[in-house]
């Protein structure tokens, strides 16, 4: 198993499962009253299992000075609605004050760009046209790729790049 | 003859709905943060926290319940005394760890060696394998009373290497032989056997507090037909 990055880094590509995580955990300490009833509904994956570990992993996303993502990926943030309409309008304010906060870059990467390229093409056929985008937009900027999914552990090129991360190796010392 | 009175007394308490609720609302969600305590204490781990100067993550037993569960939580320790008074003993033991902390916490803050590293640490611009100053840490506009305040709690927690995306950690991972050795001194020691001392007996207090949930849930689910968790949520 790769071990954490080894310096924290200035930007990372964030896959749908860490972004939700973190955009999750923000809102809830932003209000803490209705924590239990976001949590009932996002619920947050197994490697948080106290308030130790979602201080760490908060750390974690403060320590990433520009967060990239694919518009993909926001689409489906957007479209988990499991929320009251009024608490999902709070959640969804406070995950974009939050983005543009982080200097939030939002990239399209599109089917057709990636079909010229080996690499990428290959990898729409294997993990699909979403994941390919993160890991494609990973390898262009140069920067770690941070997933929730073990499958994209294989989808670096030979020389290792992109360095995919996952989330719950991160806080595994914490 | 069978009075109404006495067909009252002879029906069950409480029937297979009522254990549902107590395993969905109050066993499960206990014992599984229990085992994250007991795993966190194995560690050495206090989560001692500052600020607010709490146990992060060793949390009172209502907040290991939903609040609206703390009336179900309530319902079902007075049908369970004996788990009344486990709990009550687990949340005294875990404010008198929580006290000991405060304690050690002062103890290691107000020292003057913990000043003396820590001045040595400010000056300290050699560069981390990570690329970056040792005194960067300090570089986020922190008071010198708030750099002192987290690095004491590190030494409180007994912390292993920090991960490189905490602030704190190109000082701690570099100095951290230096700080926990702060723990042998005789005025900080005798603040750091108490946390010892109190954290060894919460763990005893957890291991037994599983144990018996654990047991009176397997009693419950055998004798009302009440699977641990609903065979639909798995």
């Amino acid at each position: 198993m790769p071990p954490p990055p080894s310096r924290p880094p200035s930007k990372a590509v964030l896959d749908t499962g860490p972004l939700f995580t973190g955009l999750t955990l923000v809102y809830i300490r932003q209000r803490p009253t209705v924590r239990d009833y976001v949590l009932h509904e996002h619920k947050l994956p197994k490697y948080i299992t106290d308030p130790t570990t979602e201080r760490a992993f908060l750390a974690f996303l403060d320590s990433i000075k520009e967060v990239l993502t694919t518009s993909h990926v926001i689409g489906q943030i957007k479209s988990r609605r499991a929320l009251a309409p009024d608490i999902y309008r709070e959640f969804m304010l406070s995950s974009m004050d939050f983005l543009s906060r982080k200097g939030l870059s939002e990239r399209l990467v599109t089917l057709l760009s990636m079909r010229e390229d080996d690499n990428s093409r290959r990898l729409i056929c294997t993990v699909g046209p979403t994941d390919a985008g993160l890991v494609t937009l990973a390898r262009q900027e140069n920067c770690l790729l941070l997933t929730d999914d073990n499958r994209l552990f294989d989808c670096c090129d030979n020389d290792g790049k992109p360095e995919v991360v996952l989330a719950r190796n991160l806080l595994s010392p914490y | 003859m069978t009075t109404r009175s006495n067909a009252r007394k002879k029906q069950p308490a409480f029937g297979p709905g009522i254990v549902r609720g107590w395993f969905d609302a109050v066993l499960n969600p206990m014992i599984q943060t229990l085992k994250y305590e007991q795993m966190r204490l194995e560690e050495g781990n206090w989560t001692w926290q500052v600020p607010p100067g709490h146990l992060e993550s060793i949390l009172p037993v209502k907040r290991m319940v939903q609040p609206l569960a703390e009336d179900t939580l309530e319902q079902f320790l007075n049908f369970h005394p004996d788990l009344k008074d486990e709990i009550e003993i687990y949340g005294s033991t875990r404010v008198q760890l929580e006290d000991a902390c405060r304690s050690l916490q002062r103890a290691v803050e107000e020292s003057g060696e913990l000043l003396a590293i820590y001045q040595r640490a400010k000056e300290d611009n050699s560069i981390t394998p990570q690329g970056i100053t040792v005194n960067s840490a300090f570089g986020l506009g922190q008071k010198d009373q708030e750099n002192l305040e987290a690095l004491a709690q590190y030494v409180v927690n007994r912390s292993g290497e920090l991960p490189r995306f905490f602030v704190y950690s190109p000082v701690w991972n570099k100095y951290r032989d230096e700080f926990l050795a702060l723990l042998d001194l005789p005025n900080i020691n005798q603040k750091a056997i108490p946390v010892e001392h109190m954290g060894q007996k919460l763990l005893k207090v957890i291991e037994e507090l599983i144990e018996d949930l654990k047991e009176t849930r397997n009693e419950l689910s055998l004798k009302y037909d009440v699977p641990y968790v609903p065979t639909q949520m798995i």
